[in-house]
């Protein structure tokens, strides 16, 4: 780990020790998990709870996850249900899904902090992400969420080499973002969406593809590849479209340039137009 | 964008002029930004090394359909 890599992670620590006590926005996943084993260290575990939001948009393979992470390191770990399908913000799928997502999360984490005690609420957002289209930033910023990693200047490759200097199993893990990122802006969120799009990730998971998504166009599934992994998707055609028609899909397509983080993102223009013709 | 804004017929001359065996195309997704492109798994190499051009013709992603004619409802 370079020396500015350290400088940085004490950073962290030392914000999260100006925290006192914290809750943390807890998804299992890389970053996240950094946040908490920082804050076990630097506060001890009896002042970390890490909290998980529940709803149809989080995958069953990431609720094993996160209990696995808290559990083997000795964290404190609460699962709630959260209710952001009931928001219309949230299920319109428009550019600020995210946001509404968040409000819904926030405040509820803030409860669960006033009244268990915690001074403060951190989440695992990274420098890389104030550079991504991140609507769900807003909403943190509005509940006084902190952000320790993005706080002192940690990027996501600082994040998953940290994570493996202090051998953390998720150092290498595919980012895992929900599942509603998955569907198109303008394509409703459902539960049923939300369920094919899981069965048939879990499907390709299944057949030992290791980072990809589906993506959710309301009449197809287009299914985005790691470009490493494209060449043996080509082989697997025809195994891939039966996987992913299982889940739901009547209509299967493979993205000849493969998995890219945001890519959804690209489409943010056309969410008026879209948003008006799918039910 | 809509189906007979000429889109598809450039993309299949497109395809067609390097090389790219391939059996049609449509719009697809709700918003009818993704091009699908009829044609063997086979064919995506050759698809990927004009993506770009058949995006600057007014899609976001290009795809190749798997199995099937292409109908049907997600």
């Amino acid at each position: 780990m370079s020396q500015t890599l350290s400088d940085r992670l004490e950073r962290a620590a030392g914000i999260l020790r100006q925290c006192e006590s914290v809750v943390i926005g807890f998804s299992g996943g890389v970053d996240s998990a950094l946040v908490a084993r920082l804050a076990r260290d630097a506060l001890g575990a009896g002042r970390v709870l890490a909290v998980t939001g529940l709803s149809a948009a989080v995958p069953e393979v990431q609720r094993r996850a996160a209990r696995a992470f808290a559990a083997d390191q000795g964290i404190a770990h609460l699962e709630i249900a959260t209710s952001e399908l009931e928001r219309p913000g949230y299920v319109r799928n428009d550019g600020d899904r995210c946001y509404h997502c968040k409000s819904e999360l926030w405040p509820t984490l803030a409860a669960i902090a006033r009244e268990r005690g915690y001074r403060s609420v951190v989440d695992g957002a990274n420098v890389d992400d104030r550079a991504d289209y991140r609507p769900g930033a807003r909403a943190a910023l509005e509940h006084a969420v902190r952000s320790p990693l993005a706080e002192a200047g940690i990027d996501k490759a600082g994040v998953r080499a940290a994570s493996r200097a202090l051998g953390l199993d998720t150092w290498d893990a595919p980012a895992g973002p929900c599942l509603a990122s998955r569907l198109a802006y303008g394509v409703r969120v459902s539960e049923e969406r939300l369920e094919h799009v899981e069965r048939a990730e879990d499907g390709l998971r299944a057949l030992g593809f290791r980072e990809f998504r589906v993506r959710h166009h309301g009449d197809c599934a287009r299914v985005e590849l790691a470009p490493p992994e494209l060449d043996a998707g080509v082989a697997r055609a025809a195994e891939i479209a039966s996987a992913v028609r299982r889940a739901g899909f009547g209509r299967v397509l493979l993205d000849v340039e493969g998995y890219r983080r945001g890519a959804l993102n690209e489409a943010l223009p056309l969410v008026t137009l879209a948003a008006g013709r799918v039910a | 964008m809509t189906p007979g804004d000429g889109r598809i017929e450039r993309a299949l001359a497109l395809l067609r002029s390097h090389g790219a065996s391939i059996r049609g195309a449509s719009a697809a997704g709700a918003a009818g930004d993704v091009l699908a492109v009829h044609a063997d798994a086979a064919q995506v190499a050759r698809v990927r090394s004009i993506a770009p051009r058949l995006r600057e013709l007014g899609f976001r992603y290009v795809a190749v359909e798997l199995g099937g004619d292409g109908r049907g409802d997600a």
